[in-house]
């Protein structure tokens, strides 16, 4: 604990180093947008930036509204405010206009309102609630199953929107979470396996070797060996049956499929946007190409690059130092994030800090992975950087929440 | 509670593990990229963006002699806009519909069009445009295409003549290939950064290199001459339902070509609408046997060597001449013709005879002097040099063929040139098609001027010669190329078409060659009819018509065009070049000399007659008395005004010719 004493020395100092963290990374973000739409002859708050900063603002208030919730209102209203959560994510489909196919936004006048977003703090808030109930033996298995049907839920309706980025976090969230409630990695390992099964099925290596690790897993896992087998078979025979079932699919339904892992795609090709930006962040070298000379930010090469590929704008502006930068500053976010939730003694705070942490941190990992080829384009934006009304809100929401949370911890 | 708090610190440090790993791998796959790959990633990220675009140069324009174009680039736009990256719709609309058309309403409408891609205008010609691209040319929001097709105003009139050219505007055919280096230009090209959508974004600060436009061509074509040549060989065409009719205009003094087309014509503009040899200026590629007006060759052979004189008899035999095993008809029989009548009637026999009288040595010789057997170096492409077998394979047939045009082989400008040496009094000179080529800033590059080659004969024997050949068109087989009142002299040809099985019975070509006023040419036209189908088939009865028709409406043109000959220049003043003293020094001491000449001419039956002097200087006027034997009674000096005896009275060899001259005045030219 000492090595970490100067961070967490008091309240108010750890944050105050969140806000600035926070506050580095927005300013990052806006030069970012700043240099995507300097060639746009628009009026200031018509431009992305103007309008990132109008939304910025509203942000700022936002935190200072989420402040003054009472832990308490939190905590009793956790499953309403659930039940709130599903019902607005289910009306884009009857209320919102459908752009480009998918049905996500709610629209209200002049606003595009996408509730998939504020989803995002209401599941954490639920999965907490129902994690931090006396009642509940987290080592037994049947008492992850209600935090598991409580993010598949929403996770089925945001992916039929179609939005597999979003969908994602729902379920990936889970598992820090999980993990922080105390729940055995056995467990959690059972939940991942068939999704691993059928994701590594379609290569007969990589299955094989997944094979192996559900083996040495399985015989070093002390449980029951009927049990055991039973995983192991339903394991196995998944991964037989997938290509079988795959292959009987009809071209046009495998389309339907493949389209969900390609939802942002456009008409050249998912692989266009990845081999674009990665041209971007290459040739930003070391130093990068300096504000406003990246030409494949100004002759748009990079697609969606005030959203989801705005890390490639920094990428070939900035270089490597200032990739590095950004990338230094989601991790000590990340590291404030965790040690305030370690040091929460309530463990439905301790649990929400927990979430809000593992949602902004895939979200920057699984971003800049995609902007560099690492991972297929599932189209999720980068925390306090991508343009975009509600994820910016959304994000300062967590902040604002981890803020009231921290200091709630003395009453 | 501490249980869990002690759970809590040891899987705090697994998420810590897992972050870092997290992290680690970014860090590290971005290391590759950024640092180590970088210069890889530059170069694509280059490559892509720069985009050189071609420019082309807009096609030299083709006038006719007097500044109207015959063919030249059309250069139009087609105006498309992004609707979604232009701002301030209305105002656009607004200055569009000032700087292009006033349409400003359709403009709104397309400008607030919801497509990313819209056509505004299209076919806009440069000077509509110009406005636009100066305030708009670099605006991202239009995109601009020029477009430069070639038109052919005139169609078929002179289509073969100017030629063709190809989709990218490079000649291909005729005068568009011969002056395809001059014409083309030079391409520029203009760096453009291409975005992620292909569009181009022009800036002005970007690299780029002038284009640089063809040079325009002025020739010596009359566009006013070229209608009537075609309209006339059109009307043949169809009368005597001909494979092909070909005609060309000379001026002789010069050579320079008037006009020139050949029937089935072809209009440029749709190529495809006509078969490839319809591309053809048969001209100067179609190669024949001109029969009968070759027979020039051996009557200037036979006046030069002083072997025959124009009165001498002849014996024509009745109509059929025997020579090895073959027999050489007359079209009519006649028994003792002069010289003069032989060329007049166009006696084969005659004409025959006189040519084993001269030898082949000098029949050879001639015909190579008036230029047969080569090329006339004209600027256009493909042309023939025609045939005439080497001496050594000569033999009396061979002799008695060539005598009368066949067994050789010519062009119709080959025709056009040696008659157009009769014409300007022996000169042999290289026809001209360009008159200047001058850069579209006016800077002149070239200018075409008379070109000798070499004299052909003497001037006395070409006199002679234009004497004899107005005879055959005033009395002879010519006569339907006469007009009362106009000097026309010419010679027609009719010559059996060569077939596989020899010389056929059936297809002649008719030719006929005309020049006049006979003292002074000022134009000579050959007319060939290939292959006229009904009862005439004859040079004389197809062709000649055709040439009198041609002179007839040329003369209609304008009033003063040959009867105030102060307006013209005279055939000497036109050979600028530097033969011009050569010839005028030859005419002085051919004058000077003691001939026998003039009393050739007035010995015998032959009539000459005065020619117009009026409106000639002083020293030209002499120049041609002497010539014809007239001695002159000079009164005053400057340009003659009027003349005794009269124009056209009959010249004996004790006429004397008085002059009256008066210094030219001020307001001629």
């Amino acid at each position: 604990m000492k090595k970490t004493n100067w961070i967490t020395d008091s309240v108010a100092n750890t944050n105050l180093l969140m806000f600035i963290t926070v506050f580095l990374l927005c300013i990052s973000g806006l030069i970012a947008l700043y240099s995507a739409s300097l060639h746009v002859e628009a009026p200031f708050f018509k431009k992305v930036i103007g309008k990132q900063m109008l939304w910025m603002i509203i942000g700022l208030l936002a935190i200072l509204i989420v402040f003054f919730v009472q832990r308490k209102l939190l905590f009793d209203g956790a499953f309403i405010l659930y039940w709130i959560g599903i019902a607005l994510i289910i009306a884009p489909y009857f209320v919102g206009n459908s752009v480009a196919g998918a049905n996500r936004w709610i629209v209200l006048g002049p606003f595009h309102f996408q509730p998939s977003e504020f989803m995002k703090i209401i599941v954490i808030i639920g999965i907490a609630r129902y994690l931090s109930k006396n009642d509940l033996v987290i080592s037994d298995f049947k008492s992850l199953i209600i935090p598991l049907l409580l993010a598949l839920l929403p996770m089925a309706i945001v992916l039929k929107q179609p939005d597999l980025g979003t969908s994602m976090i729902y379920i990936i969230l889970i598992f820090p979470m999980l993990i922080w409630a105390g729940a055995r990695f056995y467990h959690l390992f059972i939940i991942a396996a068939p999704v691993i099964s059928i994701l590594t099925a379609f290569n007969f290596y990589s299955f094989f070797i997944w094979v192996l690790c559900l083996i040495v897993i399985l015989y070093f896992s002390k449980e029951k060996i009927w049990l055991a087998i039973v995983l192991f078979i339903l394991n196995l025979s998944l991964g037989f049956v997938t290509p079988v079932l795959w292959n009987r699919l009809e071209p046009y339904q495998q389309n339907r499929i493949l389209t969900l892992f390609n939802v942002e795609a456009d008409p050249q090709g998912s692989s266009y946007q990845v081999i674009q930006s990665q041209i971007a962040v290459g040739s930003g070298g070391l130093f990068g190409k300096g504000i406003g000379n990246g030409t494949q930010t100004h002759l748009k090469f990079l697609p969606e690059q005030h959203t989801d590929f705005i890390f490639s704008v920094v990428g070939e502006e900035y270089g490597f130092i200032g990739v590095v930068s950004v990338l230094l500053l989601f991790l000590i976010l990340t590291v404030i994030l965790i040690s305030v939730a370690f040091r929460l003694r309530d463990r439905f705070s301790s649990l929400v800090v927990i979430g809000v942490t593992s949602v902004l941190f895939f979200h920057a990992v699984i971003n800049v992975a995609m902007t560099i080829g690492l991972m297929p384009v599932t189209g999720l934006p980068l925390p306090f950087l991508s343009y975009g009304g509600s994820f910016i809100i959304t994000c300062f929401l967590m902040i604002g929440l981890v803020f009231n949370l921290s200091v709630d911890r003395h009453r | 509670m501490t249980n869990y708090f002690h759970k809590i610190r040891k899987r705090t440090r697994i998420i810590s593990l897992f972050l870092l790993l997290f992290w680690g791998a970014l860090i590290g796959r971005l290391f590759t990229i950024q640092v180590i790959n970088s210069t890889g990633y530059q170069k694509t990220c280059k490559n892509q963006a720069d985009y050189r675009r071609i420019i082309n140069p807009i096609r030299g324009t083709i006038y006719d002699r007097s500044q109207k174009a015959l063919t030249m680039d059309i250069v139009q736009y087609n105006i498309a806009i992004h609707p979604y990256l232009i701002k301030n719709k209305e105002k656009i609309a607004g200055e569009l519909s000032a700087l292009i058309k006033p349409k400003y309403a359709a403009y709104l409408k397309t400008l607030q069009s919801d497509r990313t891609f819209v056509w505004l205008e299209r076919d806009i010609l440069h000077s509509e445009i110009q406005p636009f691209l100066e305030k708009y040319q670099y605006h991202s929001g239009f995109a601009i295409e020029q477009k430069v097709h070639r038109s052919y105003p005139f169609g078929e009139i002179a289509g073969q003549l100017i030629g063709l050219t190809d989709i990218d505007n490079h000649g291909i055919v005729g005068l568009e290939k011969e002056l395809e280096p001059f014409v083309c230009g030079t391409p520029g090209w203009r760096v453009a950064m291409k975005d992620g959508w292909g569009r181009l974004n022009n800036r002005p600060d970007l690299p780029y290199k002038e284009t640089i436009n063809g040079n325009d061509i002025t020739l010596t074509i009359d566009h006013e001459y070229q209608i009537i040549l075609h309209e006339e060989l059109l009307n043949a065409f169809e009368q005597h339902n001909a494979d092909k009719t070909m005609g060309i205009i000379i001026n002789p003094n010069n050579g320079e070509i008037l006009a020139m087309s050949t029937i089935p014509g072809f209009d440029p503009n749709m190529p495809n609408n006509y078969p490839v040899s319809a591309q053809i200026n048969g001209i100067v590629t179609d190669i024949f046997e001109p029969g009968s007006t070759f027979k020039i060759v051996t009557a200037t052979a036979a006046f030069e060597g002083d072997k025959v004189q124009p009165g001498d008899s002849i014996y024509c035999e009745d109509g059929h001449i025997k020579i090895g095993k073959t027999i050489i008809h007359d079209h009519k029989k006649y028994s003792t013709l002069s010289f003069a009548e032989v060329i007049k009637k166009s006696s084969n026999i005659g004409t025959i005879k006189v040519a084993r009288k001269i030898g082949k040595d000098q029949v050879f010789n001639y015909a190579r002097r008036y230029g047969f057997g080569a090329k006339t170096d004209i600027q256009f492409p493909g042309e023939q040099k025609g045939i005439i077998h080497p001496l050594k394979k000569w033999n009396d047939l061979m002799l008695a063929q060539v005598a009368i045009g066949h067994g050789v082989c010519c062009t119709a400008l080959q025709l056009a040139n040696a008659y157009a040496a009769i014409a300007n009094g022996g000169y042999l000179l290289k026809p001209q098609l360009v008159k200047k080529i001058e850069t579209k800033d006016g800077i002149l590059l070239y200018e075409g001027k008379p070109q000798y080659i070499r004299r052909v004969a003497s001037a006395e024997t070409m006199i002679l010669m234009r004497d004899l050949l107005r005879l055959a068109v005033k009395s002879g087989t010519g006569l339907k190329a006469d007009i009362n009142g106009m000097a026309i002299a010419g010679k027609t040809g009719t010559a059996q078409k060569v077939t596989e099985k020899g010389y056929s019975q059936t297809d002649y070509v008719a030719t006929f060659v005309g020049f006049f006023p006979v003292n002074d040419p000022k134009l000579l036209c050959v007319i060939v009819v290939d292959n006229p189908k009904g009862l005439n088939h004859t040079g004389g009865s197809v062709s000649a018509p055709v040439v009198k028709e041609i002179f007839k409406r040329i003369v209609n043109l304008s009033d003063d065009l040959f009867f105030q000959e102060d307006q013209l220049q005279t055939p000497q003043l036109k050979l600028v070049n530097s033969s011009l003293q050569h010839k005028v020094n030859f005419i002085q001491t051919a004058a000077a000399a003691p001939r026998e000449s003039h009393v050739r001419l007035s010995t015998y039956q032959y009539t000459q007659r005065m020619p117009d002097l009026r409106g000639k200087p002083l020293r030209q006027a002499v120049a041609i008395l002497q010539t014809m034997g007239v001695e002159a009674n000079i009164q005053g000096t400057g340009v003659v005004t009027s003349q005794y005896p009269q124009v056209n009275s009959p010249v004996t060899s004790n006429t004397q010719c008085t002059i009256n001259l008066e210094p030219r005045s001020v307001n001629l030219e």
